[in-house]
């Protein structure tokens, strides 16, 4: 069996907002958990593969194996650690587990209340970092000093790295389950008119932070067929780290084409390029880290994320609609799940139930992360 | 509003201790001849573990920059510039720009170290080397 022949079978998102004062993280992880798995049809029995956030109470804080007691039955295969729970590199290696016969069905995913909401715009490291932190260091500047190379280089607007977030924004104005539902529709001068963060970013250039969860389920295509919902394959996959997350200090020369490899990786398993993607769901901690996403999968080349966003393709009723449902800009950003939801919005737009539908999606690409963290994941789905 | 330095680990309480006197230091590897940042037990350029610490010149170049306008602690008073300077011609590393209007650092800007004392120690910062007229060890001054 190779990677293709794994599916996604199953997903369910929990309600997302700024704070979710009556959740508890293990209440989130469970109904994105429970829901997946009923999603796809399945009981919580015929699960013996987990890669899914346990905050605890009862088993083992971050251990995997603790879904166990929940699931009524031992496990075969477990991921956990550094966002092996989550989003693209999540589903890879729960689909690598699937494929060499670890374990038959999985689900990945989790959820996140009380950490990061109402504190500002941005999550905030819990642990120290050393050679970071103590020069008032965190992700949007982290983010920003790599722009800042770009720009420099590049000469790319601050209108165009605004028309990237009041597209995204603006999708997720009008989609309920979006956190910044009912927000806007922003304009280009209204992102620039929001106050600066870190240059070249504007409060409306950076994505909000928040709680909730999300999950999906994965099995093999063979027995996909015979669940309810049409089946998303896994067709290709692949990651690549500049370091360690976090690891200073960061400017464009050295991360700023981070993900171009693991893009070409992922497409040639895939036997497609980034121009046959119907939708995109890629990372946008921030305006300038998708539009280099754009370059680095090749639907631009270097230096012409501008020029590509000017063109409109991004937007919905482009050639490449990106981040329907908002991204992290607007829908969510809860920690680590927003990635899993993500890979949800993208299936979702592939089994053609989707809020903000794109008519006739076949293939979608999906991706984590960027220059400012180092690591980067991607995958490409394609109706089965 | 005080800023502290970090809890070091073995690799970098030599960096800690040296920078609360206002010396700068950087890992030297002897097997390969490179300066690097931040340590590592084994160096990044050949793989051993032989190396030690060395002076810095404490000059160097901004190679990249961005103004913060919101911090997420009070110990910083805003706007601060957070900037990765290229070191001795050779090593990089993070720090804050200080001692100048922001809008006045830009890429290539020549900067030497100035230390800002802190809870803990001192903090290895940079200012632009045309105002490296002013004592470098001034006290109490924050980016």
């Amino acid at each position: 069996m190779a990677l293709r022949d794994v599916a996604i079978v199953g997903l369910h998102a929990t309600e997302q907002a700024r704070r979710l004062p009556h959740r508890t993280a293990l209440d989130l992880a469970q109904e994105a958990v429970f829901g997946a798995i009923a999603d796809a049809g399945l009981r919580p029995a015929d699960v013996d593969g987990v890669a899914a956030d346990w905050p605890g109470p009862g088993g083992t804080v971050d251990e995997s194996a603790s879904w166990s007691r929940s699931l009524g039955r031992s496990l075969n295969w477990v991921g956990e650690g550094m966002l092996d729970t989550a989003g693209a590199r999540g589903v890879m290696k729960a689909a690598a587990a699937i494929a060499a016969g670890l374990c038959d069905v999985a689900v990945v995913g989790g959820g996140l209340s009380g950490r990061f909401g109402g504190r500002g715009p941005v999550g905030v490291a819990v642990a120290e970092v050393e050679f970071v932190d103590v020069w008032g260091a965190y992700s949007i500047p982290l983010f920003a000093l790599v722009a800042q190379g770009y720009i420099r280089r590049f000469g790319t607007t601050p209108e165009q790295l605004a028309t990237v977030a009041a597209t995204i924004r603006n999708n997720g104005s009008s989609n309920p389950e979006a956190m910044m539902y009912g927000k806007g529709p922003y304009t280009v001068d209204d992102i620039l008119a929001s106050p600066l963060v870190a240059t070249p970013f504007h409060l409306l250039d950076v994505c909000i932070t928040g709680e909730g969860g999300g999950a999906v389920v994965l099995t093999s295509l063979e027995r996909a067929r015979d669940l309810p919902h049409q089946p998303v394959a896994v067709l290709g996959a692949g990651m690549e780290f500049a370091g360690n997350h976090g690891m200073p200090p960061l400017d464009y020369r050295t991360v700023g084409r981070l993900g171009a490899a693991a893009a070409q990786r992922a497409f040639g398993a895939a036997g497609v390029t980034a121009r046959d993607a119907d939708v995109l769901a890629l990372y946008d901690p921030n305006s300038f880290e998708l539009l280099r996403q754009l370059e680095v999968i090749g639907l631009c080349g270097e230096g012409e994320g501008g020029a590509f966003v000017d063109d409109g393709h991004i937007a919905l009723d482009g050639r490449y609609p990106t981040n329907p449902e908002g991204g992290c800009l607007s829908y969510s950003w809860n920690g680590t799940q927003h990635m899993t939801l993500k890979v949800a919005e993208a299936v979702r737009q592939i089994r053609g139930t989707a809020v903000h539908q794109v008519p006739g999606a076949e293939v979608a690409v999906v991706a984590n992360a960027g220059s400012g963290t180092r690591h980067y994941e991607v995958v490409v789905l394609g109706k089965a | 509003m005080t800023r502290s330095t970090p809890t070091p680990s073995e690799l970098s309480v030599e960096f800690w201790s040296a920078a609360a006197k206002h010396r700068l230091l950087v890992p030297y590897c002897g097997g390969c001849g490179i300066r690097y940042f931040p340590p590592e037990r084994l160096c990044p350029g050949c793989g051993e573990p032989g190396w030690h610490y060395v002076e810095s010149t404490g000059t160097g170049r901004v190679v990249a920059h961005t103004v913060v306008h919101r911090a997420l602690s009070p110990d910083f008073a805003t706007p601060f510039v957070l900037a990765t300077v290229e070191v001795d011609g050779e090593w990089t590393m993070l720090t804050n720009i200080v001692d100048c209007d922001p809008d006045q650092v830009a890429v290539g800007l020549p900067v030497r170290v100035r230390f800002l004392d802190c809870e803990g120690g001192a903090l290895p910062c940079f200012a632009p080397e045309s105002s490296a007229g002013s004592p470098p060890d001034r006290t109490g001054q924050r980016p």
